[in-house]
């Protein structure tokens, strides 16, 4: 591929400023014959088609509410389509629409615009090109974010440095500068200390089936927490440490925190660029990565103080009574 | 007689007044679980008595530096394609028998392979007939272990299914490995590894290696029958994927009868990360 990777962000106030950045770029793309694509709503779609014309029918729409499904998995799709689509000589090219920014809830908006600025390193080589239209009325922290994790800005159809872009891994790294809260009162701290693990699924399962997490949740955590303790057994130190507990406030979450005294190599990737098929050699290969996916959000910290691990698998909405009857540990 | 209470067991584990069954379906079954029962009898300085067609037929599970006395081949194929004779046939055992109990010996293991008699003269009855005699006087024994053979390949369903009958154990193979935790398995029709309890770090090693002898015994697809597994962790996956690179000149490995929350794992990991791994049968939607 010739074509260098571009993300760049299109600020935008009103349909027609939206229109004015999104539609030249989308007829570009069906003029070079890329693969198009349009993440967005429903009611932008219409909007598009309309304003295209015949050139919609270059084009692909995708609902965003499906396409921004799960952080990892959404990148790692788009990365696989952008791959495919390299590999048969054309470009992928995305416009999309962060509708994520204005409904979800603050944790999970952190992990998107962690991946915003992740997939500066993970579409590296592909030639895909990315514009991401961020409309003023969103909340004023989710465009300054924004501005820091797209190289580029369009103003006036011409793609600008953006002069508040940093480095992607810097970027990643101040989403987890706040430490995590304390876990719940009261909560049961597990010792971890010999290295078969089976007995530790065990905890874990009974534990969860307490609460409404679906049977293959469960087999998903018991994944990511075998995981988990397995790299601090390996290169962890003791005391390694598992807890366990419920949230119910904002989005009801079973929590898993695996702790231990070890401290990550600085340069770790976190498991957050996705790994490319056949591309790595044996051992370890999407082991973290995979953790992501197997979870609905994974965080992270490390340093001097240990290294901590949440695993946070969302629970179905239930009635609050049958919630707290399923936890409660006393 | 019915099989309603036959029981299955490793071959290690069959013991004095087990009368056991083995349909093989190939030479290299045949060596792993029939040359199992003769290797360990051997080496325990047992009796073994090996009754087969004809004396020119190799006996599996033959030790090195074996002492003449622990081995007695018989060769009970009547010459010249006449029927088996269930009575004659019976009587050469138990005069074995009684020769090797003379000689001191705590324990004999009757192994007979009957793939001959399958399609002899006079049809199935001589050789049920001759079971009947086996089990007269193996299941009430406090030393003697038997093991009847055929080669499947060889022999009517409808046969097969009747001497199976005739069997209250069935012998199946020693476990590659067996702990608390996990067990393997090798399977033969088709060719691979049966695995059950859990797979993760602390038996990786064991996977790894049991999955290199399978894929080097196997000259197409290598199967792994997963029904038993209640978990597996992600290098085990990385593991599976690993063998399927090595094998790729040769087969697949596919995946049978995976539990439906097995699936979703790797379902999430993605099959494009695990070029080489399929799946099979009814899970193949």
């Amino acid at each position: 591929m010739s074509e260098p990777f571009t993300h760049r962000l299109l600020p935008y106030d009103g349909v027609d400023e939206f229109l004015a950045g999104a539609l030249p770029f989308l007829r570009d793309g069906v003029d070079q014959g890329d693969r198009v694509l349009a993440v967005t709503g429903v009611g932008r779609e219409e909007l598009l088609r309309e304003e295209l014309g015949l050139a919609a029918a270059g084009v692909e729409f995708a609902d965003a509410a499906t396409w921004y499904g799960h952080p990892s998995r959404t990148l790692a799709d788009c990365l696989s389509d952008a791959d495919n689509t390299a590999w048969q000589g054309r470009r992928l090219r995305v416009l999309g629409d962060p509708v994520w920014a204005e409904r979800r809830q603050p944790l999970e908006v952190v992990e998107w615009q962690r991946i915003e600025a992740i997939l500066n390193v993970a579409f590296r080589g592909t030639g895909a090109t990315i514009l991401c239209p961020y409309a003023g009325s969103l909340p004023a922290g989710v465009v300054a974010a924004a501005r820091r994790t797209h190289p580029e800005t369009v103003r006036d159809t011409r793609a600008v440095p953006n002069p508040g872009y940093i480095d992607p891994w810097a970027y990643s790294a101040e989403c987890d500068r706040e430490p995590l809260p304390e876990p719940p009162a009261g909560t049961d701290r597990l010792r971890i200390d010999r290295p078969d693990l089976y007995w530790l699924r065990a905890y874990v399962s009974d534990y969860a089936r307490r609460t409404p997490l679906p049977e293959e949740d469960l087999q998903r955590l018991l994944v990511a927490v075998t995981e988990i303790v397995t790299n601090s057994l390996r290169h962890g130190a003791p005391p390694i440490a598992l807890r366990m507990w419920t949230e119910t406030s904002g989005e009801p979450a079973l929590v898993c925190e695996v702790t231990d005294e070890g401290r990550w190599p600085s340069g770790s990737a976190f498991g957050l660029v996705p790994p490319r098929p056949g591309a790595t050699g044996p051992g370890g290969r999407f082991g973290l990565w995979a953790v992501r996916l197997l979870c609905s959000i994974v965080q992270i910290r490390t340093g001097d103080r240990g290294t901590t691990v949440r695993l946070r698998l969302g629970l179905p909405a239930v009635p609050a009574a049958r919630v707290g009857a399923g936890i409660n540990r006393a | 007689m019915e099989t309603l209470w036959s029981v299955r067991r490793p071959v290690r584990d069959l013991r004095p007044g087990d009368h056991a069954w083995l349909a093989y379906s190939g030479e290299d079954e045949q060596r792993h679980i029939a040359g199992a029962f003769v290797r360990d009898g051997l080496l325990a300085h047992d009796k073994v008595v090996y009754l087969t067609g004809s004396a020119r037929d190799a006996v599996p599970g033959l030790t090195p530096d074996l002492p003449a006395h622990l081995l007695t081949v018989l060769a009970a194929e009547p010459p010249g394609g006449e029927r088996l004779d269930p009575r004659a046939a019976a009587a050469m055992l138990a005069a074995e028998l009684t020769r090797a109990r003379r000689a001191g010996f705590r324990a004999v293991r009757l192994a007979a392979d009957l793939t001959w008699a399958l399609g002899g003269a006079g049809g199935l009855d001589p050789l049920l007939d001759l079971e009947r005699r086996l089990d007269r006087a193996v299941a009430p024994s406090t030393s003697v272990t038997a093991l009847c053979q055929v080669d499947r390949r060889r022999g009517r369903p409808a046969d097969l299914a009747a001497m199976r009958a005739a069997h209250a154990v069935h012998a199946t193979p020693d476990p590659e490995f067996e702990d608390s935790v996990l067990c393997v398995v090798r399977t033969f029709q088709p060719a691979g590894l049966a695995l059950s309890g859990e797979l993760d770090a602390s038996r990786h090693a064991i996977l790894d290696q049991a999955l290199a002898a399978a894929s080097a015994a196997t000259a197409g697809d290598v199967h792994l029958d997963l029904a038993g597994l209640g978990f597996i962790d992600l290098g085990a996956i990385n593991i599976l994927a690993d063998a399927a690179a090595r094998h790729a000149g040769r087969g697949r490995i596919v995946l049978d009868r995976i539990p439906a929350q097995l699936r979703a794992v790797l379902e999430t990991v993605g099959w494009h990360m695990l070029p080489g791994l399929s799946l099979s049968g009814p899970n193949l939607t």
